[in-house]
């Protein structure tokens, strides 16, 4: 793997509050027709039902309204919002009861023998910033619950992953570090894409549970406030004259959050930065995507590959994009990033897999 | 979307541009000024400059930019002998320019070199060196004073040329590296069996940095996998070697066109294999 360092155009600033949308019309849920359910009205933070090992819980009360469709046939459930914001609350449960209620997917990862807690709280993507807002605004309840953790999970200490270069969320948890004896900064190189826990495993020696920053406060809501997660920072930022913070609803489609910001033009314009257009599909906003980079100005034209190698050599997962050998691809988009021709190599891959 | 993509992208074949551009001015100095010759110092400028001109004309017609066709002409050019006709020239650049765009993926500045050394039975010696006896010494051919192609001869600009390309991403350093290791490794071996001591004479040979620095890395016509371009350059450099021995500079192209030769069509038959 070739060191790459991302470098981040520092005109494009995103505004320092965050705006809050959290009044959606109706939220798309993932959804498995196999699935019956029997209910019509929904509250918020109630379960629906578990997909694919993952628990989904309404993040809006209201009522269900049809299963939907997408261009790459994901199937939704769709509810429509009543406004009324009525919340459903576990209470009486213990820590493990409450894991296995909330996150049953991160309790066998809590529950194996190791005696190091990882938070990897590496923003490989330079334009996103909604990881350093919730570590920010959420950095004493991030600790507060790694302790916790520590404590039930019989870890012996607990290490926060950073890049050197990623300067605010390090004084965000420095400032706060000192309460929590166990708890120590690690901080890392700012390669490109060290975050990706598989690239991560590779070049350091990580020998226990890691968890993300939106995982780590979702146990915090879990077992401290007995809620589901029902919202997420996202960051809309690039060729547009206000980039912000936006906090919504998970499940909320895309375009109603760029009608209300009053930038809908841009939807056909929208890059998942480093990674390849999602241009004219319905986007929704996952637990997973954080950052949408709009791109205004025409993209380069892809010109002819003149075979440098550079995909290959760059490539953190030893694939070959130039011979179309994609095997182990985690999209993080650095072939495209580097090709002196603007070919959308890890684009072709996406759209294989779309196929 | 430049925002989110690598900087340094074009500036590679900038820089060979401009690393040519010195070298150009050092050969019209040593072909037309030292010379003392006016006819000589015309023929000079327009030898190398229709080169570069021609795929000027070429990528300003297809491309709207300074592109392929101006560096891969200046390549050519730069590296022919002094006495090359330039209307021969000129016509032998239409077949060149042709092979650019086609599949075949054998090094056109190497190829076409040989065929119109080959075909005219060119020497590389200008007209001082044709008619005076002069003897180079280390330091002369460091400073650009040997014979060899029109605008290749100066030692001290191919070897800033190399350290200037080396900081930049896409230029495949270790190629030039391995072929100037191998080359250098059988000149010991070969100093070693018959005794003689020839090894700066043969390293500071220019025409093998200037086909090692400029000709062998160009991405095109490289290997892409890292043990491919080392198995290349290890090969380039001991065919180089081989073959210098048959004729001092053009034997050094033909060394490197047998590989580029096997290279290409590997390449090709690989891609119908596909």
């Amino acid at each position: 793997m070739k060191n790459i360092s991302i470098k981040r155009d520092f005109s494009i600033k995103v505004n320092s509050r965050v705006t809050s949308l959290l009044r959606p019309i109706e939220v798309f849920l993932p959804y498995d027709t196999s699935i019956l359910l029997k209910k019509k009205e929904v509250k918020k933070g109630e379960l629906l039902y578990d997909i694919n090992g993952k628990r989904v819980f309404s993040p809006i009360s209201g009522t269900i309204k049809e299963v939907v469709k997408d261009k790459n046939n994901n199937t939704y459930l769709v509810i429509e919002n009543n406004y009324k914001e009525e919340l459903i609350r576990k209470k009486k449960l213990n820590f493990k009861e409450k894991l296995e209620y909330f996150k049953p997917e991160l309790l066998n990862k809590l529950n194996s023998n190791n005696d190091i807690l990882y938070l990897n709280a590496i923003c490989d993507n330079p334009y996103d910033v909604s990881s350093i807002f919730l570590l920010q605004n959420k950095t004493k309840e991030i600790l507060e619950i790694l302790d916790e953790l520590r404590i039930e999970g019989h870890f012996t200490k607990v290490i926060l992953l950073l890049k050197e270069s990623d300067t605010e969320s390090i004084t965000a948890l420095e400032s706060n570090l000192g309460t929590y004896p166990f708890i120590f900064l690690h901080l890392l190189p700012p390669i490109y894409p060290i975050g990706d826990i598989n690239v991560l495993k590779e070049n350091y020696p990580i020998d226990g549970v890691v968890l993300n920053p939106d995982e780590a406060y979702s146990l915090y809501k879990a077992v401290f406030l007995n809620e589901a997660m029902t919202e997420r920072y996202i960051t809309i930022t690039g060729e547009i004259k206000n980039p912000q913070v936006i906090l919504v609803k998970i499940g909320t489609s895309l375009l109603e959050v760029l009608k209300e910001l009053k930038i809908a033009k841009y939807y056909g314009k929208l890059d998942k930065i480093l990674s390849e257009p999602i241009n004219g599909k319905e986007i929704i906003l996952k637990e997973d995507n954080s950052c949408w980079f709009v791109c205004d100005k025409d993209k380069e034209k892809e010109r002819k590959c003149i075979s440098c190698g550079k995909c290959i050599e760059c490539c953190p997962r030893n694939c070959k994009p130039i011979f179309n050998d994609y095997k182990n691809c985690i999209s993080c988009g650095l072939c495209s990033y580097v090709c002196p021709s603007y070919i959308h190599l890890g684009g072709k891959q996406n759209e294989k897999n779309s196929l | 979307m430049k925002k989110i993509h690598y900087e340094e992208k074009p500036k590679l074949n900038n820089l060979y541009i401009l690393m040519l551009f010195f070298l150009f001015i050092y050969g019209i100095y040593k072909n037309g000024l030292i010379v003392s010759n006016n006819m000589a110092l015309i023929h000079s400028i327009i030898l190398i400059l229709i080169g570069p001109l021609s795929g000027l004309i070429l990528d300003l017609i297809f491309e709207k930019k300074v592109g392929k066709f101006t560096l891969y002409g200046f390549l050519l050019s730069i590296s022919m002998p002094y006495n090359t006709n330039i209307l021969w020239f000129s016509l032998f650049l239409i077949p060149y320019y042709l092979l650019l765009n086609s599949k075949l993926k054998i090094n056109p500045v190497i190829m076409f070199h040989v065929l119109f050394v080959f075909l005219f039975s060119l020497s590389y010696e200008n007209i001082l060196e044709a008619n005076v006896p002069l003897f180079y010494g280390m330091l002369d051919t460091f400073f650009g004073r040997s014979i060899g192609g029109i605008g290749t001869t100066c030692l001290w600009i191919l070897i800033i040329s190399f350290i200037f390309f080396s900081t930049r991403f896409y230029y495949k350093k270790e190629i030039p590296l391995l072929s100037l290791g191998s080359f250098c490794i059988c000149s010991i071996i070969y100093d070693l069996i018959t005794k003689n001591n020839a090894l700066f004479l043969h390293l500071l040979n220019p025409t093998v940095f200037y086909l090692t620095v400029f000709l062998l890395p160009l991405n095109e016509y490289s290997p892409i996998l890292k043990k491919n371009q080392y198995i290349y350059a290890i090969l380039t450099g001991i065919m180089m070697y081989i073959f210098s021995f048959y004729k001092p500079i053009l034997g050094l192209y033909i060394g490197a066109f047998i590989i580029s030769l096997g290279l290409g069509i590997g390449k090709l038959l690989s891609k119908k294999r596909n």
